[in-house]
């Protein structure tokens, strides 16, 4: 997490971001929906999102807070083949 | 509306995550949100008896953790059950071999696992000055348990524990709720939260009890 979100003296004169130093703790909470069709019997196409929210000091982060979004939206689409 | 079945293997099968090997940059970005969500589908469609399965697919996801920048990254998930043998999973950012197969609620066993590295080559003109944090590949170990209607019937509580070989400990608890079968669809729900413990073995031996980064 100090690697992400932790902002050092280095990385602050680099970018002009306050200093921060990333704590333990919970790093984020979310929510994820699918939909799935089976195309024949072992194969499968599945959409997804996925709705996460950095939570619990991790969003104090400047990389976060100035130039970020605590929540993201993730889409995608796959195919899956179970045998 | 058809209610799933259940099997200890499919319980299993959540807390497989999603990650990008053909890109591992890509990890951190999806590994959250994406992967539970994948493993409550596949909970869901394993309904009958226990499958191995492998997905390849591409998802839209933030370009870091925290970015407001998305990009698009292929990703592949998968697991073979080798019986008595143990179990093998590509679980995103680490491939786990579960020594107890896929028939327990409890999973344990190795891992090996690559923490993806941070370019420059950002959207984000500040974050691109940063400066890069290179790819690290490591070991460590994994233990799982899966309780079985914990809030309301057919639903699945989750727990993890990790730990990695010079990068801190990981626990994270994944809550499933039943999927709902309308025709040739299914659709499932997933919640999840990852916490970092940050509790190293070396900083215990070094102080009186364990030390929460």
């Amino acid at each position: 997490m100090d690697t992400y979100f932790s902002v050092d003296s280095d990385n602050s004169r680099r970018t002009g971001l306050p200093t921060f130093a990333a704590s333990g703790g919970a790093k984020n909470v979310a929510l994820g929906l699918t939909s799935s069709c089976d195309l024949a019997r072992q194969w499968v196409v599945i959409g997804l999102v996925g709705l996460p929210r950095l939570v619990w000091g991790v969003e104090d982060s400047p990389i976060v807070k100035q130039r970020g979004d605590r929540n993201a939206v993730s889409a995608g689409m796959t195919l899956g083949y179970r045998f | 509306m058809k209610t799933p079945h259940f099997g200890k293997s499919a319980t299993s099968q959540a807390v497989v995550r999603v990650g990008d090997i053909l890109h591992p940059a890509a990890f951190v970005r999806i590994i959250g949100v994406c992967a539970a969500t994948l493993c409550a589908l596949e909970v869901a469609v394993a309904q009958e008896r226990p499958q191995n399965f492998l997905w390849l697919g591409s998802v839209s996801v933030h370009e870091f953790e925290g970015s407001k920048d998305t990009v698009s990254r292929p990703f592949l998930v998968g697991r073979v059950d080798y019986r008595q043998y143990g179990s093998l999973r590509i679980t995103g950012g680490a491939v786990q071999y579960n020594l107890l197969g896929e028939k327990s609620p409890w999973s344990f066993g190795p891992l090996v696992f690559v923490r993806p590295a941070r370019d420059r080559d950002v959207k984000d003109p500040v974050a691109s000055l940063m400066r890069e944090a290179d790819a690290k590949f490591g070991a460590g170990l994994f233990a799982q348990y899966w309780f079985r209607d914990a809030l309301t019937h057919g639903d699945r509580l989750g727990v993890e524990v990790e730990t990695r070989g010079g990068m801190g400990n990981q626990f994270t608890w994944t809550a499933f709720n039943q999927s709902l079968k309308t025709g040739a669809f299914q659709h499932g729900v997933t919640s999840t939260s990852k916490v970092k413990i940050g509790i190293s073995f070396e900083s215990m031996l070094t102080s009186t009890g364990p030390v929460w980064a």
